[in-house]
């Protein structure tokens, strides 16, 4: 009786390969919640804003924890928890942008139990959504957010197409700025997705985050030798330190060659359904020193065609102040 | 003495704490016990068309499902505070019903009790419950709630104001501003928090025997009692038992019952089994008290040399819905008992109107009153120094009330008995580097932020209820029991209580044996709250104790053959003068439980009576130093000292926990924490997502010390130590922000200060955090 009291009755499965994983998942017909650490999934148990009736737990295939050097570059399992990325030494000297952002997730509690590959699949968090309102994104026919009085200071300036949610995922931003692949498989065949295609807006899929479908299992992530040992900055401006999500951050990674940038990747979270690169800015640099001047003369390119809300105005010029700070150091 | 009061000895009660064996509410199920959850008003203001109650009680494991129509013998929730306003009208205080009636009047009111035979059963069928409104407009705004033309939400009283509160000479305030060389004007928010105790709130119910035993978290079992006996239930008062076993913080809002407490015990009577309820975070959000809320305009008069002749505050103080427990009380005479704070001020007008508006109940929060109080004043000294070119200290110490002064009667009437605020403030200044700071500025201009230094000065005026009581027994085997009708929701009082027994008797520490709060063993007491545990508490068990060592003089005299005067005591041993011959404690307790000593044994209970009217009167002063990098608004803490002035430190670890757990408590309220309605009514910030309590990386490390001025009227020189914190941090938090913006030409901001506000204010945008 009294653990009827703290959750539902669960249907658990606990496979051991992923073959076996992303069979269940199709069996089960979009019943089978994919659990990786549980971090996004237990709150919305307990907020009763959703429920599940049957879980996938892949926390008991080995095979998805780990990581490793690869002829190009790291791959990481997606089970492998933040914090085991935050400190590997492999990872912090050669991805040292991913191993920052990692290490920015919320708490330490939390990386210890959350995952990389749920980092990047979870669930927005919107409060009209995540408080079980049936808005677009949940199946319904508004944005509670974009209405006259909604409260709208952590969503979108960019990218909005009728739900203005943003991608919480701080390791998201690290992964398309070091051009990670993301490797999925489903049942036997196995797909590569560029990370920058992985998340998807609502204006290709309002209901969805990222591209994985049923039966779709995130295997690992691989980082590629190119970004390898790369310049690079990361900051998260948040009301708090500690557990709390992004207002805005960046992520950006800098080759050079002598004092000139040869190529660059600036992406910013927190602005946009998926993490946003700064296509205008990337170009801009290129061949220029990171210097003051170089700040100061491509800023205001970040936040070009933002439409901000009610609320979230401060975004804009967060993002401008944030490619400054990447620049300059 | 190695456990004596003064010594930092360790808390008896950690091991038990921090090895989870501890009995909070939630710990205790008894069997065949029911569950019981509410189902709750969505909407902020409505008259109730219909309940719907048909599907919940068809659900799987329901039990019974009671709305108010079923409780109608049942009376409302209490507000025990008397207040009149100068017409000699009292304050208006409607009905606050348990399970809502006619109107709902806010977002998270109860409505109807559900009680199934499993928690997620009762949840579930609560989701059932249909309720049906004609939709009333919210009043949310406090300027809103007092316009003419405002709904009103108790219709019978015709406007939403409960009283019109003035204290102090408003012709003598005009009379001061109209000869003044300066005039000073600030305008702040002080926000509303949400206290947020680690443990939600819990209650377990058990009717038997024509006895109802209720399990709940509180800060001392009587005030639950007493409700819950007289105001709810009509019964007498020994018919019900409260029990609080461990209880994970009160901040004031455990002070009081809650609806649903009295509603486990209403359905275990009705239904013969004990009904246990839980409420999760966000139903603590929509359902535990809130505190503060306050819109205040101040106007400080000044001589020429910065001297102030008079002050004017006008407040708009938020009740919510109904009146908590001590609703008005808090922002009216607990506050304004200290108005004007530490400052010799010739005139002083204060003015509250209390206001309801479509929010949670307002109750209590650590300071209650103080801390408003403290952040007007604070202010308003800052903002004078900065009009007038003044130091911000040397305002001050034009201003202090001195030392040599004391007592000094206020103009509330309240004889402010010590305190040495000017040698208060140096000792924290010199500590905090105060002369030094123009360096570190540069050297933070020098990396493109913002440095600022900030003082708060704060007074309380602390002790609750007049009287408490305690019972001190000595067991044949020497150990001592102590039953006191203060509670410890974690402050350590076990410890420190028994610190003042070791010294009282000489005995060993771990001899001493702590009870409280449990209504069938304590029979008196006031609780705590109001900083009183130590002043009231520890002096009922201090002089307790000394009437038990008189007691056993009488009886050891006997047993030695002597007399009384001959008789000397010392370290657990009592003496003949001339040490022909002595005898133990123990066994002078021994032989007190023998029917040659009328059998009672070796126990005294007292009942200390501080007198109607005095106070203790806590205070010191917080110096923040902060930094503000203008490119996002993220503020950090560099450094904060806190000299507090509390009497006599009774265990200086002890003491400490006080002042990190207020300091933090106040930073959350200058920096993050805000309660947020949209102007529909409903409640945005319903979890710790949306509310930013601060974690461990807003915590600076905090300079602790004490200038330790005895409290002239009790033997023990203690003042309290309890909510310093809470009331010393917001001033200095936001002085310290003003400070640092000042070069950015900011000389106004309002908590909290959160980055968005403070990047807006670095870069001379508009405060209105909503575009357009």
């Amino acid at each position: 009786m009294a653990a009827h009291d703290v959750m539902p009755d669960i249907e658990l499965f606990q496979p051991v390969t992923v073959e076996d994983a992303s069979a269940i998942a199709r069996r089960l017909e979009g019943r089978g919640w994919v659990l990786a650490g549980g971090q996004d999934t237990y709150g919305w148990l307990k907020d009763r804003a959703k429920t599940a009736t049957a879980m996938i737990d892949l926390g008991t295939i080995e095979a998805l924890s780990g990581i490793e050097e690869t002829a190009d570059g790291v791959r990481i399992g997606a089970m492998t928890t933040l914090r085991t990325v935050s400190r590997d030494p492999l990872i912090r000297e050669r991805y040292a942008l991913l191993a920052e952002a990692a290490g920015k997730v919320a708490s330490p509690q939390i990386r210890n139990q959350g995952t990389l590959g749920g980092n990047v699949a979870q669930d927005t968090r919107c409060w009209y959504y995540r408080r079980g309102l049936s808005c677009y994104r949940a199946g319904g026919n508004i944005c509670y957010a974009d209405s006259p009085e909604g409260m709208n200071r952590e969503h979108a300036i960019l990218g909005a197409s009728r739900c203005v949610a943003v991608s919480p995922s701080d390791t998201g931003t690290a992964l398309v700025a070091l051009d990670a692949v993301m490797v999925i498989q489903n049942g036997g065949s196995v797909r590569r997705v560029p990370a920058a295609k992985f998340f998807v807006g609502p204006a290709v899929n309002i209901t969805h985050m990222t591209v994985l479908r049923e039966g779709d299992i995130l295997t690992a992530i691989e980082l590629p030798a190119a970004w390898a040992g790369a310049e690079h900055y990361f900051e998260k401006v948040a009301d708090r330190d500690v557990w709390d999500f992004a207002l805005v951050s960046i992520a950006a990674a800098f080759r050079t060659s002598g004092n000139a940038i040869e190529d660059a990747r600036l992406v910013c979270g927190a602005v946009s359904c998926v993490p946003h690169r700064l296509n205008a800015v990337e170009r801009a640099v290129i061949g220029r020193p990171r210097s003051e001047e170089t700040a100061e003369s491509v800023a205001g390119l970040a936040s070009q065609g933002a439409k901000p809300l009610n609320f979230n105005h401060f975004k804009a010029p967060l993002m401008e102040n944030l490619v400054k700070r990447a620049l300059r150091s | 003495m190695k456990f004596g009061v003064g010594q930092p000895v360790p808390r008896l009660e950690d091991p038990r704490l921090i090895t989870g064996s501890g009995r909070f509410t939630d710990d205790v199920n008894l069997p065949d016990q029911l569950y019981m959850a509410i189902a709750r008003s969505p909407y902020p203001h409505g008259s109730i068309a219909s309940i719907d109650t048909d599907a919940a009680e068809a659900a799987a494991g329901v039990v019974a499902v009671y709305t108010a129509a079923d409780i109608e013998s049942l009376g409302g929730m209490p507000c025990r505070a008397v207040l009149k306003d100068r017409q000699g009208n009292p304050c208006f205080i409607p009905k606050r019903p348990l399970l809502a009636e006619g109107r709902v009047r806010f977002v998270g009111e109860p409505v109807a009790a559900v009680v199934a035979r499993t928690r997620t059963e009762a949840r579930d069928a609560a989701e059932l419950v249909l309720l049906e409104v004609e939709d009333l407009p919210a009043v949310v705004d406090l300027n809103a709630a007092a316009a003419a033309e405002a709904t009103v939400l108790h219709e019978a009283h015709g406007s939403n104001l409960a009283i019109h509160y003035e204290n102090g000479d408003e012709a003598a305030w005009e009379a001061a501003a109209a000869a003044a060389a300066h005039r000073v004007q600030v305008s702040l928010v002080n926000n509303r928090v949400a206290p947020s105790p680690l443990e939600p709130r819990a209650a377990v119910g058990h009717y038997a025997n024509g006895t109802f035993t209720l399990y709940n978290p509180s800060q001392g079992a009587f005030a639950q009692q007493g409700v819950l006996a007289r105001a709810i239930f009509d019964e007498p008062l020994e018919s019900i038992r409260v029990i609080s076993g461990e209880t994970g913080g009160g901040f004031g809002i455990r002070g009081e019952v809650h609806p649903e407490a009295a509603l486990t015990l209403f359905a275990s009577r009705a239904l013969g089994a004990p009904v246990k309820w839980h409420g999760d975070r966000s139903e603590m959000f929509l359902s535990d008290s809130h505190g503060r809320d306050n819109l205040t305009r101040a106007d400080l008069a000044l001589d020429e040399s910065g001297r102030a002749l008079g002050v004017r505050i006008e407040t708009l103080a938020n009740l919510g819905a109904y009146c908590s427990a001590v609703g008005p009380f808090v922002p009216t005479m607990a506050g304004g008992r200290v108005v004007g704070t530490v400052y010799r001020l010739p005139a002083l007008y204060h003015s509250v109107r209390c206001l309801y508006t479509n929010t949670m109940p307002v109750a209590a929060y650590r300071g209650a009153g103080r801390p408003e109080a403290c952040y007007v004043m604070e202010r308003l000294m800052d903002e004078a120094a900065r009009q007038l070119g003044i130091g911000r200290d040397e305002i001050r110490r034009r201003n202090f009330i001195p030392s040599s002064a004391m007592p000094f009667v206020n103009h509330s009437g309240v004889s402010i008995s010590s305190g040495e605020f000017e040698a208060t403030m140096d000792l924290a200044l010199e500590r905090a580097d105060w002369a030094g700071f123009e360096r570190r500025r540069r050297r933070s201009e020098g990396l493109g932020r913002l440095r600022g230094i900030g003082l708060g000065y704060y007074v309380e005026s602390s002790g609750g209820g007049p009287e408490e009581e305690a019972r001190v027994r000595i067991h044949p085997d020497g150990s001592a029991e102590v039953i006191v009708g203060t509670y410890s929701h974690g402050q350590g009082h076990e410890t420190a209580f028994a610190q003042i027994l070791s010294d009282t008797f000489g005995i060993e520490f771990d001899k001493i044996r702590f009870i409280q709060g449990d209504t069938a063993f304590v029979k008196f007491g006031g609780g705590t709250g109001g900083s009183r545990s130590s002043q009231m508490g520890g002096i009922a068990v201090k002089r307790a104790g000394e009437g038990v060592i008189e007691q056993g003089r009488a009886v050891a005299a006997e047993l030695l053959q002597s007399e009384p005067g001959r008789v000397t005591y010392e370290a657990a041993v009592y003496r003949l003068d001339d040490a022909s011959a002595q005898v133990s404690l123990a066994d002078v307790a021994r032989a007190a439980e023998t029917a040659q000593f009328g059998g009672e044994g070796l126990a005294e209970t007292h009942r200390y009576d501080r007198g109607a009217g005095t106070y203790t009167f806590p205070n010191g002063a917080h110096v923040a130093e902060v930094e503000i990098d203008p490119d996002t608004g993220v503020l950090h803490i560099c450094r904060y000292t806190a000299v507090d002035d509390c009497g006599r430190v009774i265990n200086p670890l002890l003491a400490a926990g006080q002042v990190h757990g207020g300091v933090v408590q106040g930073l959350g309220q200058a920096l993050l924490e805000n309660v947020v309605y949209d102007t529909d009514g409903q409640l945005l910030t319903g979890s710790f997502l949306d509310y930013a309590m601060p974690f461990a990386d807003a915590m600076p490390d905090v300079d602790v010390s004490f200038n330790e001025v005895l409290d002239p009227n009790n033997e023990l020189g203690v003042k309290g130590i309890g909510e310093g914190g809470a009331c010393g941090a917001p001033p200095a938090l936001v002085n310290a922000a003003l400070h640092a913006l000042a070069s950015r030409g900011v000389t106004a901001i309002d908590m909290p200060l959160t980055p968005e506000k403070l990047w807006r204010a670095a870069n001379g945008l508009s405060l209105q955090e909503r575009a357009g």
